[in-house]
C-alpha cells in the first residue's frame, strides 16, 4: 500500500502521529493508573492506537467498535519488572438485532511504590523498585449497536488504585464509529465520571480525554496489511498514535503477523516506538510486543487468544 | 548459539509449514491406456474451424466502467428491468449505483460476439457467467470458446451479468437475462440496419452457462416453454425460442427452486461438465439436473455428464482461473493437483464443440464421445473421465426408487434377483458433501465375494476356495421385450459405479445334511430346560489393522439370456470403465477435506452401452428380440462392491435418426 492511496485524513493523521515525536514531555499524572495502559500485545505494539481497532480489545477504548469484532477470548500479561506486571482479559459476544454486540474486559497492573505514596501514579512505578506493593485495575463491560451504518456504543466502568488507601471510580465511555474512506473512522469519549466512589477522598484526576482515529485494512500481494491511527486530547495533553501491521498467511489458518506503532508516550522515560508480532495456528493467536523505555529498560507483553 | 537459535528457528517453522500442508494424493493416472485410442473418424471438433471470426460487443451504453459497453458497442440494445427477478440489499444499493450507473431497473443487455464472416445463417449460442466479483468482469473469459466455435459457424455471445454478481437468489433473473438476449437477438435477426441482419438461425439456439450460469441456463430452458414466471403470475412469459441444447459447466443447483421446487428440465439436449477438483462447487449438483432431465416427445435428444479429474471450477473461464475460493486461493485450495489450464479449456474445446456440432448441426457422429469418452481418446487432454449418457428411447428396467422392494424393478413386471452377493441393499446415492444432501435418487448397492470363507475346522495353510460367482439379475416379463420394441437395435443401458467397499469372504453354502442337523439342534434346543452356562471369558483378540480401501478396478460380465435360454456374454470393460472412485483432495490445509467433506470423491455412475446386436454377433443364436434376462456376472473381480444407478434398455424412436457407434 502506497501511502498516497491513503485518503486525506488518513495522511494527515499519520502527519500528526509524526510530528511530536521529539517532544517528550510527560503527560500529566492521572488515577487510576490502568487506565493509560495499553490491554494486550497488539494493542501496545500497535502504539495504543485503538480508538478505530478491529478486536474485541476496543472495549477498553471505543466500545462502538466491538462490532464486527471476532469473538475471541483474549488473555494477556505484561512484564515491566519484578515489581511491574499488567494482566487483561477481554471477550465479546454478538448476536441479536442491529448487529448488538456486547464486550467486557478486566485490566490488572501490579506496581510498586513508596509507603505513603497518594495517587496519582506515574507508569514509572511498574519499574519500580520501592517498598509497597500497589495495585491498578479496571473492569469494564459495554456493548454497541449499528443503526443506519452507524456503530454506536457505550461502556461502564469501574476502575481502583489499591494501595494503603483505596480509590475507586466509576466511569463511562461513549463511542461512535462508521465506514469512512475506505476504513474506519471513529471517535471516542472516554473515562468520564462524576467522582469517586468514596467522597471523602479527594478526587485524583482522571484521564478523561476525546480521542478520534481512523482504521483500514488492505492486500498488497500475498500481505495483509492494517493501519490505525488515533488522536487523544485531554486536559494539557495531546497524543498522536499510529500503529501498521503487515500478516502473512501461506496456508489457511496459519498466519505471522508483524507490528510497529508510535505515539506520544505517557512519560518521558518511554520510547514513541514499539514493536511486536504475532503467530495465528487455527483458532489460536499467540502475540507478543516490546515496549522501551530509558536505560534499556524493556516490557514484554503477550497475548494469548482463542477464537 | 546466535546461528543454533536461527537454525532451531528455521526448522521450527519449517516443520510448522510442512506439518500443516496435506501430501498431495492422486489417483493413479491411466489415461495412458484407456485414452490410447481414437475411434471417431470425424475431424476433432476442437481444431479451428474454416471462417474468419469477427468481434463485436453491443449493449445499451450506459456502462460507466467498460468502454466496450459504452461508446464501444457495435450497436446498442434496450434497458431490461430484472428487478421482479433479483435485488440488491439495501446496503449495497448506493455503492452499486456509483460503481455501474445503473440500477437493476434499468439492466443492459450487453454482451461480447465471436461471429463467423460469412453471410449464414449460422446457430446461435449464448454463454454466461456464474458469480464472480462483479468487479472483476467474468465475461471475456470465454473468448477461446469464442474463436473456436467462430471459427466452425457458430455464433456465439458471452453475456455480461456482472452487474447482478454478488447478489443472492437471483439465479432466476441471470436466466430471464438469458431469454430477453434470444429475443434481443430476433430483434437483430430482423433489423436491416443490425450486422446481424438474417444472418442468424433462431432455430438452432443452445445456452451455455458457467456455475450460477450453469443452473441458469437450464432455468432459463425450462422458463423458455412457460406463460408465466413460476413464482408470480404477473409476469408474463411468452419465449418460446428454439433451443436444442444446454451445457452446464460447474453449475450449482437449487440455487432457484420454481415453486419450491428443483428446476424441471424436458426435452433439451444437456452436457454437463464438471472438475474433481473444483474448489467453489466442490459437490457435482449438477448431477441433480442430469438425472431430473426427461425425453418425453420422440424426438432425437440425448444427455451426458463428462466429469473431469484434476479440473477445477475457474480455469474454464480465462479471467477465474484458479482463484476457486477468491484472490487467495491458493492459501486455502490445493491448487498443485490442478491440470494445467490449457488442458482444461482443451477438454471444453472438444466437448462443447461436439456436443453444439452433435446438437445444431446434426453431427450425430461427435455423440459417440458423449457415450464412451474413450472414442475420443485422441482429442482428450490426458487425464482422467467419468461419463454419463442417455437419449430419447431409453426405458428403465430398474432404478431402485420406485419402491421398498428390492425384488422388483421399475417396469411392470420386471423382477430382480440376486445370487450369491454379500451386501444387496437400495438408498440414496449421496454426494461427496457433508449433511444429508443426496443425488436425489436410489441405486442398488450390491457386494459380493467369491472368496468362500474357511471353515473353523480348516488347516491354516487350506487353499483358498472359490465359489461360483455373484450375480445381480434383472428379469423381463415375456410380453415387454415385443411392446417396447426391443430388439437388434436396442442397446441395454447400464450406469454403475465401483466402491472402495470390499466384503469379507462369502460364508459357504450349508449342505442339505448340515441344515438339517441345524434344525434338529434348534428343536432340541427349545426343548431343553436352559441351564445357565458359567460366562466364559474369551481371550482378546488381537487388533486388526486398519483395512485399506479396495482400489483395484472392477471388471464383470453382462450376460444376456433370451427366452429360448441362449445365452450371450461380453465384458462391461469393452464398453466403459468401472473405476473406482477417483480421490479429489481440494483443500490444502491438512485434514480440511475430511472436516468439510463425507467423501474425498464424489461418486460419479460410468454409463455402459451395450448394444445388444453386440451380444448377437457374440452368440448368434441370442435373440435380443426375445431378451428375457440381463445379468450382472461378477467373474472377472473376486471381491468389490458396486452401486447400480440404472438397467434399462433404449431403443431409438422410428422418427431418431440412429447415431449409435
Amino acid at each position: 500500500m502506497r501511502l498516497t492511496t491513503l485518503p486525506p485524513a488518513g495522511v494527515m493523521l499519520v502527519l500528526a502521529s509524526l510530528l511530536p515525536l521529539s517532544a517528550f514531555a510527560q503527560a500529566p499524572l492521572t488515577a487510576p493508573l490502568v487506565l493509560t495502559q495499553p490491554p494486550s500485545a497488539r494493542v501496545t505494539a500497535l502504539g495504543g492506537a485503538w480508538v478505530a481497532g478491529r478486536d474485541q480489545d476496543v472495549i477498553f477504548f471505543n466500545p462502538a467498535q466491538l462490532i464486527g469484532a471476532r469473538n475471541d477470548f483474549a488473555v494477556s500479561f505484561g512484564h515491566f519488572s519484578n515489581g511491574g506486571h499488567t494482566a487483561a482479559l477481554t471477550s465479546s459476544y454478538s448476536g441479536g438485532k442491529l448487529s448488538f454486540t456486547l464486550g467486557w474486559g478486566v485490566q490488572l497492573a501490579n506496581f510498586m511504590i513508596t509507603p505513603g505514596d497518594v495517587p496519582p501514579y506515574s507508569p514509572d512505578l511498574l519499574f519500580g523498585v520501592r517498598a509497597g506493593d500497589a495495585q491498578s485495575a479496571l473492569a469494564v463491560v459495554g456493548a454497541a449497536v449499528q443503526y443506519k451504518g452507524f456503530k454506536i456504543g457505550g461502556a461502564g466502568k469501574y476502575a481502583t488504585d489499591r494501595t494503603d488507601v483505596n480509590r475507586s471510580v466509576f466511569l463511562a465511555d461513549f463511542g461512535v464509529a462508521r465506514n469512512l474512506f475506505g476504513g474506519v473512522g471513529a471517535f471516542a469519549v472516554q473515562n468520564v465520571s462524576s467522582g469517586e466512589v468514596d467522597p471523602s477522598l479527594p478526587l485524583a484526576v482522571l484521564p478523561t480525554q476525546i480521542s478520534g482515529g481512523w482504521s483500514t485494512t488492505r492486500v498488497a500481494g500475498p500481505l495483509d496489511l492494517a493501519f490505525f491511527t488515533q488522536l487523544s486530547h485531554r486536559e494539557d495533553w495531546t497524543s498522536p498514535a499510529a500503529g501498521f501491521e503487515a500478516g502473512y498467511s501461506w496456508i489457511e489458518g496459519y498466519l505471522v503477523t508483524a507490528r510497529v506503532g508510535v505515539r506520544r508516550p505517557e512519560t518521558e522515560s518511554e520510547t514513541p516506538l514499539s514493536l511486536g508480532g504475532a503467530f495465528t495456528a487455527d483458532r489460536l493467536t499467540v502475540e507478543y510486543a516490546l515496549r522501551l523505555f530509558d536505560q534499556g529498560q524493556r516490557a514484554h507483553v503477550v497475548t494469548i487468544r482463542w477464537r | 548459539m546466535a546461528l543454533n537459535l536461527r537454525s532451531t528457528t528455521v526448522a521450527i517453522a519449517a516443520l510448522v509449514a510442512a506439518s500443516c500442508t496435506a501430501t498431495l494424493k492422486l489417483a493413479k493416472d491411466d489415461s495412458a491406456t484407456v485414452l490410447a485410442r481414437q475411434s471417431i473418424a470425424a475431424a476433432n471438433p476442437a481444431d479451428k474451424g474454416t471462417f474468419a471470426v469477427k468481434f463485436l460487443t453491443y449493449g445499451a451504453g450506459t456502462d460507466k466502467q467498460r468502454s466496450e459497453y459504452r461508446d464501444g458497442v457495435a450497436f446498442k440494445t434496450k434497458t431490461v428491468d430484472v428487478s421482479p427477478f433479483a435485488s440488491i440489499p439495501k446496503p449495497q444499493q448506493k455503492r452499486r449505483l456509483k460503481f455501474w450507473g445503473f440500477d437493476l431497473k434499468k439492466a443492459p443487455l450487453n454482451a461480447r460476439v465471436w461471429y463467423p464472416d460469412a453471410a449464414g445463417p449460422f446457430p446461435l449460442v449464448l454463454i454466461v457467467h456464474g458469480n464472480h466479483n462483479p468487479e472483476a468482469f467474468s465475461d471475456p473469459g470465454y473468448g477461446y470458446l469464442g474463436e473456436l466455435l467462430a471459427s466452425r459457424g457458430f455464433i456465439l455471445a458471452s453475456i455480461d451479468e456482472n452487474f447482478i454478481n454478488g447478489l443472492s437468489e437471483e439465479n432466476d433473473g441471470r436466466a430471464w437475462l438469458l431469454l430477453k438476449h434470444l429475443e434481443a437477438w430476433k430483434g437483430f435477426n430482423e433489423a436491416k440496419d443490425n450486422p446481424f441482419f438474417q444472418r442468424v438461425d433462431m432455430t438452432r439456439i443452445a445456452l451455455m452457462g458457467h456455475s450460477r450460469g450453469g443452473e441458469a441456463a437450464a432455468v432459463a430452458a425450462s422458463f423458455n416453454t412457460l406463460k408465466y414466471y413460476p413464482d408470480d403470475f404477473k409476469q408474463k412469459f411468452n419465449f418460446n425460442f428454439a433451443i436444442k441444447g444446454v451445457v452446464a459447466i460447474a453449475p450449482v443447483d437449487g440455487q432457484y427452486k420454481p415453486t419450491g421446487q428443483f428446476t424441471p428440465l424436458e426435452n433439451v439436449n444437456y452436457l454437463l461438465m464438471h472438475g474433481s477438483h473444483d474448489g467453489d462447487v466442490s459437490t457435482a449438483v449438477g448431477l441433480r439436473q442430469y438425472e431430473r432431465l426427461k425425453f418425453t416427445d420422440d424426438q432425437p435428444h440425448f444427455k451426458s455428464v463428462m466429469f473431469m479429474y484434476r479440473a477445477n471450477h475457474g480455469q474454464w473461464n480465462t479471467t477465474w482461473e484458479n482463484k476457486d475460493n477468491g484472490p487467495r486461493s491458493g492459501r486455502s485450495l490445493d491448487l498443485r493437483g490442478l491440470i494445467d489450464p490449457e488442458a482444461q479449456r482443451q477438454f471444453a474445446r472438444v466437448v462443447i464443440s461436439g456436443f453444439l456440432e452433435a446438437t445444431l448441426n446434426g453431427k450425430g457422429e461427435y455423440i459417440a464421445m458423449f457415450r464412451d469418452h474413450r472414442a475420443a481418446g485422441g482429442w482428450l487432454p490426458k487425464t482422467m473421465y467419468t461419463t454419463r449418457f442417455q437419449e430419447t428411447g431409453y426405458r428403465a428396467l430398474a432404478e431402485f426408487g420406485e419402491d421398498v422392494d428390492l425384488t422388483t424393478g421399475a417396469a411392470r413386471g420386471v423382477a430382480i434377483a440376486g445370487e450369491h452377493l454379500s451386501t444387496w441393499q437400495e438408498k440414496a446415492v449421496p454426494f461427496r458433501g457433508r449433511g444429508t444432501d443426496t443425488q436425489n435418487h436410489n441405486a442398488a448397492y450390491v457386494g459380493w465375494n467369491n472368496e468362500l470363507a474357511k471353515k473353523p475346522d480348516a488347516p491354516e495353510n487350506a487353499p483358498k476356495e472359490i465359489g461360483p460367482p455373484a450375480a445381480y439379475t434383472v428379469a423381463l416379463p415375456a410380453s415387454l421385450p415385443g411392446e417396447w420394441g426391443i430388439g437388434a437395435n436396442t442397446v441395454l443401458t447400464v450406469s454403475l459405479a465401483a466402491t472402495t467397499t470390499k466384503p469379507g469372504p462369502r460364508a459357504p453354502e450349508k449342505t442339505e445334511k448340515e441344515k438339517e442337523e441345524e434344525a434338529a439342534a434348534a428343536t432340541a434346543k427349545g426343548k431343553t430346560p436352559a441351564v445357565k452356562k458359567p460366562p466364559v471369558k474369551k481371550p482378546a483378540e488381537p487388533k486388526k489393522p486398519k483395512e485399506k480401501p479396495d482400489e483395484t478396478p472392477v471388471e464383470l460380465t453382462i450376460e444376456v439370456v433370451d427366452a429360448a435360454g441362449h445365452a450371450a456374454r461380453l465384458p462391461i470393460t469393452n464398453y466403459g470403465i468401472a473405476r473406482k472412485p477417483l480421490e479429489a483432495n481440494v483443500y490444502r490445509r491438512r485434514g480440511r477435506d475430511a472436516q468439510r467433506f463425507t467423501n474425498n470423491y464424489e461418486l460419479v455412475p460410468q454409463s455402459f452401452l451395450l448394444p445388444l446386436a453386440d451380444f448377437k454377433q457374440a452368440a448368434p443364436d441370442f435373440d435380443p428380440a426375445t431378451l428375457a434376462t440381463i445379468r450382472l456376472l461378477f467373474d472377472k473381480t473376486q471381491a468389490g462392491t458396486v452401486i447400480i444407478e440404472h438397467i434399462g434398455v433404449t431403443t431409438p424412436p422410428a422418427a431418431a435418426p440412429s447415431a449409435r457407434r
